[in-house]
């Protein structure tokens, strides 16, 4: 007798009670797997939708916007917008130049510090914007060539360069996310805190000791503290006595100049004035020497792009000052000086 | 490694996939090689003592399961002596050292012993405390001793545990290990909502309060009275959600992967009293205490003097347990004295609400009692977070200045502590919200709850969390506190 055989008797691999168990077994997983797919899907659309609007929290998007929409864009730092106490007008070099330079919208990209490769990282973006200002302008601070200054990690502004590598936008919605994770490193400008407080402090070529010597002197609170020795290595500390045309900050000062003209903007580039009248009182009649053989180095390497920088370093008397150290940050007539020299410069063009 | 790390949300994800797509007999071996991993992206070197500990208590574990009498005990001992030891050379030495040497430089003998550079491995008093559970429950005949070396290591480094607990006892989470677990579409979800709430919990609120409170416990100097009752509140809440945050997070990765681990917190902050408050903090470790050093020492089954002493003896090692460091010990006997102190005045206290006719109004007398705990409790943080002795009392001794200067500007006070206006307000709602994730709590479960709206609601509830962790999660480098103990 002939016995049933063949694929009609034996049921279906699918439909075997193996496979029936492995699919019930699977069907978690895919349910599992489908709805997180969507959760990711709706989080990343939300997350997006959010940080157009987070964005605009970023300085760097308010200074993007800046950039895009004016014609004379004044770099720069709290010199910028500090204002003296009995200051009648306590406007901005920004306010006093968008004055001065009726015909052009002026606007400012001001960090909290000053330090070059914020100018360098900006003007490096501009090539990629649709709309872009005609002239930059681009203070040249001698007090940032010192340890102190360049080397302080609170004032190297480790995410501004992610932020413009991403845009504003992307940054928020997810670069800035990693870095909850420990995912996004630092900038490379970044030093840690140790080795900040390791750099050496020069006096001409005479190590005078390393960071972490000085900190304890507050600005204008230790100061007066000092005698006559302690405020001459507080001036070499505070400045940066000697360098040559290899300093980082001019390697930053060459980047910016070249990005910006590689993005068809003009470069105008000015030393700070700074208060040269107490800092040879503190450091000897030599430090106007020193800061002249300084700004002879910074012009040399411009003349390398046919440009010179407008000298304001001895423009302004100790009268224009408001800091009980030598500084940069000038009363309300300095401040109006460095419009006029800034605008007189453009108009001239 | 991190959990909340760039490296652990690779890790996860992976370890668990191929968790469940590799057969049964393999599985162990994937996730001893993960929790190797997972602990070697700490100080690699330091896998030896984790070995060390896993081979003595493993041979222990089956020589005490076939030994009689003396020998069982001497076993036992033995065991205890090698996972102590390790305690001892690498938390206690050099605290021991110092205060030895102090002590001979103020009698004037010469002490030549240095101290040892040992960096203290993380989470050396977790994983040890949890072999040291097997072996006492071997001994007491609770737990069959584990034959596969695999498994065994396993118990000790299962990785969502290692590092910060909560310390598993063998009864529940060995025989774990040997059963096969599929798929389970809810305890996965379940787990995934526990870890991004644990996430919540330790990057937007722990991370944010710990700002204020390094900012104030940094530099006491600076400080007086009610900044130093805002910082150790907020310290308060930072240590909580810090470590429940952890606890949570490895509870859900646990059971992610089908993983039951134990409870660690139970809204502490709703304690009546301090023995309820350990019976809801770091449960995983009050209940060690209960279970291998306070019935072993007699319990409450004593004189009255023995059973005080007992609470003494309890609290100082569980102080020390956190920390080699005399904060920690006045932290541990401070908490001592609060249940002795609680057992001494029950009579009178219960006389007292008696008397004011307090008893009869319940909810009062239950704020009483909840703000009388917290306040105990803060009390002691106060030494569990300064850096020293001195700093802890110059605090205490100035918790009643500055208060004229906090009437006349009560929030030029407030906002001096490190936080800006809106990071504090942050902060505080985040506190606000933890607690209110409480109360709710006290009420009714909060899954059942969930899982009965409408799945909008849910969803729209899991993505509001987890944008506001993706968004207000502080870039921060502070490890979870728990790990130096």
């Amino acid at each position: 007798m002939e016995t049933e055989t063949g694929p009609y008797t034996t049921p279906h691999p699918l439909l075997s009670p193996t496979a029936e168990s492995e699919q019930k077994q699977w069907q978690p997983v895919k349910r599992f797997w489908v709805k997180i797919v969507m959760f990711a899907a709706m989080l990343l659309l939300s997350q997006l939708a959010l940080s157009s609007v987070l964005m605009r929290r970023l300085d760097v998007y308010r200074d993007l916007e800046a950039i895009k929409s004016a014609d004379v864009v004044l770099f720069g730092d709290s010199t910028n917008s500090f204002a003296w106490k009995a200051d009648g007008d306590k406007r901005s070099i920004k306010d006093f130049l968008a004055e001065l330079l009726s015909k052009y919208k002026v606007d400012a990209v001001a960090q909290a510090g000053y330090h070059m490769p914020v100018f360098a990282a900006y003007s490096n973006i501009m090539a990629s914007l649709t709309q872009r200002p005609k002239y930059i302008v681009i203070p040249i601070n001698l007090r940032s060539f010192s340890p102190c200054w360049l080397d302080n990690p609170a004032r190297s502004f480790p995410e501004l360069n992610p932020t413009l590598q991403w845009g504003p936008w992307m940054y928020t919605a997810l670069i800035e996310p990693l870095k909850t994770l420990n995912g996004a490193g630092d900038s490379k400008l970044k030093k840690t805190q140790a080795e900040y407080l390791d750099s050496p402090v020069f006096d001409r070529d005479i190590r005078v000791g390393a960071v972490r010597d000085f900190k304890n002197i507050e600005v204008g609170v230790g100061t007066d503290k000092l005698d006559d020795a302690g405020k001459k290595t507080f001036i070499a500390y505070i400045n940066c006595l000697h360098f040559d045309k290899n300093h980082p900050q001019l390697r930053w000062l060459r980047e910016t100049i070249l990005s910006a003209r590689k993005a068809g903007v003009a470069p105008i580039v000015y030393i700070t004035p700074s208060n040269y009248e107490l800092a040879s009182d503190w450091y000897g009649p030599e430090f106007q020497a020193r800061t002249a053989e300084s700004i002879a180095i910074i012009q040399a390497v411009l003349a390398e792009f046919k440009l010179s920088a407008i000298d304001m370093s001895f423009d302004l008397t100790r009268e224009n000052f408001f800091d009980p150290i030598p500084s940069e940050h000038m009363k309300e007539a300095g401040r109006r000086h460095v419009a006029m020299r800034i605008a007189e410069s453009i108009n001239g063009k | 490694m991190l959990f909340n790390s760039i490296q652990f949300l690779i890790f996860f994800p992976l370890v668990t996939g191929l968790y469940f797509l590799l057969p049964f007999r393999w599985r162990w071996g994937l996730l001893l090689s993960a929790s190797c991993i997972f602990y070697m992206y700490f100080i690699p070197v330091y896998i030896l003592i984790l070995l060390f500990t896993i081979l003595v208590d493993y041979v222990a574990g089956i020589l005490i399961e076939g030994a009689e009498g003396n020998r069982r005990k001497r076993l036992l001992a033995l065991s205890i002596v090698a996972n102590v030891g390790v305690l001892a050379v690498f938390k206690y030495f050099n605290f021991a050292n110092t205060n030895l040497a102090a002590l001979a430089h103020f009698i004037g003998w010469n002490y030549p012993i240095q101290d040892l550079k040992l960096i203290l491995p993380i989470g050396l008093s977790f994983h040890t405390f949890q072999a040291m559970s097997y072996t006492i429950e071997v001994y007491r005949g609770n737990q069959k001793a584990e034959r596969h070396p695999g498994i065994y290591a396993l118990y000790v480094m299962f990785y969502p545990q290692l590092v910060a607990g909560p310390i598993e006892r063998p009864q529940n989470l060995l025989h774990q290990f040997h059963e096969p677990h599929s798929f389970d579409y809810g305890q996965a979800t379940t787990g995934l909502k526990l870890m991004l709430y644990g996430l919540f919990m330790k990057t937007v609120v722990a991370d944010r309060l710990a700002i204020a409170v390094n900012s104030v416990y940094g530099n006491p100097l600076a400080y007086s009275g009610p900044v130093f009752v805002l910082a150790t509140i907020m310290f308060a809440f930072q240590i909580f959600c810090d470590f429940a945050g952890y606890s949570n997070i490895a509870i859900g990765a646990a059971r992610v992967m089908g993983f039951t681990l134990m409870r660690n917190f139970d809204r502490p902050y709703h304690a009546r009293s301090i023995s309820e408050f350990w019976r809801r903090w770091h449960i995983s470790l009050s209940t060690w205490f209960k279970d291998y050093l306070y019935i072993p020492l007699g319990g409450s089954r004593v004189s009255v003097p023995r059973w005080y002493l007992n609470l003494m003896i309890v609290f100082l090692i569980s102080g020390l347990w956190h920390g080699a460091k005399w904060t920690f010990l006045i932290w541990g006997g401070l908490h001592g004295l609060y249940l002795i102190a609680g057992i001494v005045t029950h009579a009178s206290r219960q006389h007292l609400l008696h008397a004011w006719g307090i008893e009869r109004a319940p909810r009062l007398h239950r704020m009483l009692q909840t703000g009388t705990v917290f306040t105990l409790v803060c009390f002691g943080w106060i030494f569990f977070r300064a850096d020293s002795v001195s700093d802890a009392w110059f605090i205490v001794s100035h918790l009643g200045t500055g208060w004229g200067e906090f009437f006349k500007r009560p929030s030029m006070i407030l906002l001096n502590q490190g936080l800006s206006r809106n990071q504090f307000l942050l902060g505080l709602l985040g506190v606000i919200v933890i607690e209110s994730v409480h109360a709710i709590q006290s009420r009714t479960a909060i899954a059942p709850l969930l899982a009965s709206r409408s799945m909008w609601l849910r969803w729209s509830f899991y993505m509001a969390l987890a944008l506001v962790v993706i968004n207000l999660s502080m870039v921060s480098e502070t490890p979870f506190i728990y790990f130096q103990f």
